[in-house]
């Protein structure tokens, strides 16, 4: 089957029709080289678009979650100092009532 | 008499005893109306800003006196667009777009057909040609790119260390992690480490919600009660090596982990559906080529066409091309992956069209 912009065009279509997501994702992804220079530039791009969003949307989440991670870690250790001094008061306590 | 000839004269006859700054090399309306590429996108800003007629002046060679002033506005705004471009261009080196790539397995399979220097270059492209077109979506796309260019060297590099300091304070380190990372199928180890991301994931969510009053017996009440206070240091204690063995994940300089630990935090913090072209959609949103033919019968109709010589037609039909492309575009603007595609394609069988119009 010859390649032209119109084929693959259709091609496509055919996924379009049966509502085959993952399909038509994989044609573009392994026909990419077939298609015309400047329909290969905007889907490349459209590719990288998706990436660097999904990549952005990590990024941010993993850095949010160190910085709440940090901070609980923060809290954490100062809770710990006021309820070890209190431990240490109770001890005195009970060891002056012996 | 060419545009560009019919433009230095009237440039001449318009601005003599003017002084400016230099334009930038490469960068006079001579120039870019010379280079393909920028006399393409100095088209689109002169239809972006509705300055259709200046185009077809230009593209005509007949460039009126109060054009000049005109032409020079569009070229500094041409010049400031591009400017914009370049700075994030800059930013998408081959070691930017394949770190990029790692996480998304249909742009990591483009990048190996392709090589990255020739999608650099295709990105590079489209970007100079969205930031004229579509203010909206250049924006979406350049603050990621930004975004992860900060991660690696800006504010978030600083967050990630401190996490590091913490966890190496706290000598923290895992055994099902370094086991996960063994393993030889890809498949296999992709679900190992992202089940390992979820749980420690829960257990981290688990001690911010006690820290924060989130569960019942939580931290003020343990705190407040004498008899739970040797229990509650215990609790702390674990609570935090839960959220130190998230943070360990987080900084561990794996890919494959941070990638399965980002996923599970997007998913958590997934934004309801937006509104933008899904693949179903794309049924009803394609090129209605019927539509398109018989809107072609009426504009000759309209135009007189067939009693007109080929100049003008030539003119009528790339302006009635042209106008569909942009409505193709308006529909499709800022809709996502899918609207992207879809308007690729439409594009192209537009800008095919054009030779069987008659």
């Amino acid at each position: 089957m010859s390649d032209t912009f119109e084929d693959l065009y259709n091609q496509f279509q055919a996924f379009v029709e049966k509502n085959d997501e993952q399909g038509a994702r994989d044609f573009l992804v392994n026909n990419l080289q077939k298609f015309p220079e400047d329909v290969q530039e905007k889907l490349t791009f459209a590719f990288f678009e998706e990436a660097v969003t999904e990549k952005a949307q990590g990024i941010q989440a993993i850095a949010e979650m160190q910085q709440e991670g940090l901070d609980a870690i923060n809290q954490i250790d100062r809770a710990k100092k006021i309820l070890e001094d209190k431990q240490k008061i109770e001890d005195l306590r009970s060891d002056l009532t012996k | 008499m060419g545009i560009i000839d019919s433009f230095r004269k009237m440039k001449e006859k318009g601005k003599e005893g003017e002084h400016s700054t230099p334009p930038r090399r490469g960068f006079t309306l001579a120039e870019i109306l010379q280079d393909k590429s920028n006399s393409h996108l100095f088209g689109r800003i002169l239809e972006r800003d509705g300055q259709q007629d200046l185009a077809l002046r230009l593209k005509e060679g007949k460039v009126e006196g109060d054009d000049i002033g005109l032409l020079e506005e569009e070229r500094l705004k041409f010049v400031e667009k591009i400017e914009e471009s370049e700075r994030i261009e800059k930013l998408l080196t081959e070691e930017n777009v394949i770190a990029i790539a790692r996480n998304h397995p249909d742009f990591a399979k483009i990048i190996n057909l392709l090589g990255p220097k020739k999608a650099i270059k295709a990105i590079q492209g489209q970007l100079k040609e969205i930031c004229i077109t579509d203010e909206d979506r250049f924006k979406a796309i350049s603050e990621p790119i930004e975004e992860y260019d900060s991660y690696k060297n800006g504010e978030y590099k600083k967050v990630g260390e401190d996490a590091e300091k913490k966890c190496t304070a706290m000598g923290v380190s895992q055994q099902e992690y370094l086991d996960a990372l063994t393993i030889g199928d890809p498949a296999e180890k992709e679900k190992a480490l992202w089940k390992l991301a979820k749980g420690k994931h829960t257990k981290f969510r688990t001690a911010l919600n006690y820290l924060t009053g989130k569960t019942t017996e939580n931290f003020k009440g343990l705190q407040d009660s004498g008899v739970l206070l040797e229990r509650s240091i215990v609790e702390l204690d674990k609570y935090k090596e839960d959220i130190g063995n998230t943070l360990f994940l987080s900084i561990s300089g794996n890919d494959d982990m941070l990638n399965a630990l980002s996923r599970e935090l997007v998913s958590e913090n997934a934004p309801a559906a937006e509104s933008k072209t899904g693949f179903a959609d794309i049924k009803k949103e394609t090129f209605n080529e019927k539509e398109f033919d018989e809107e072609w019968e009426a504009e000759k109709i309209d135009k007189d066409y067939d009693s007109l010589g080929e100049p003008e037609q030539e003119l009528i039909k790339s302006s009635f091309v042209e106008r569909a492309r942009s409505h193709y575009e308006k529909k499709n603007k800022g809709k996502g992956f899918w609207a992207s595609v879809l308007s690729a394609f439409i594009e192209k069988k537009i800008s095919n069209k054009i030779e069987t119009l008659h």
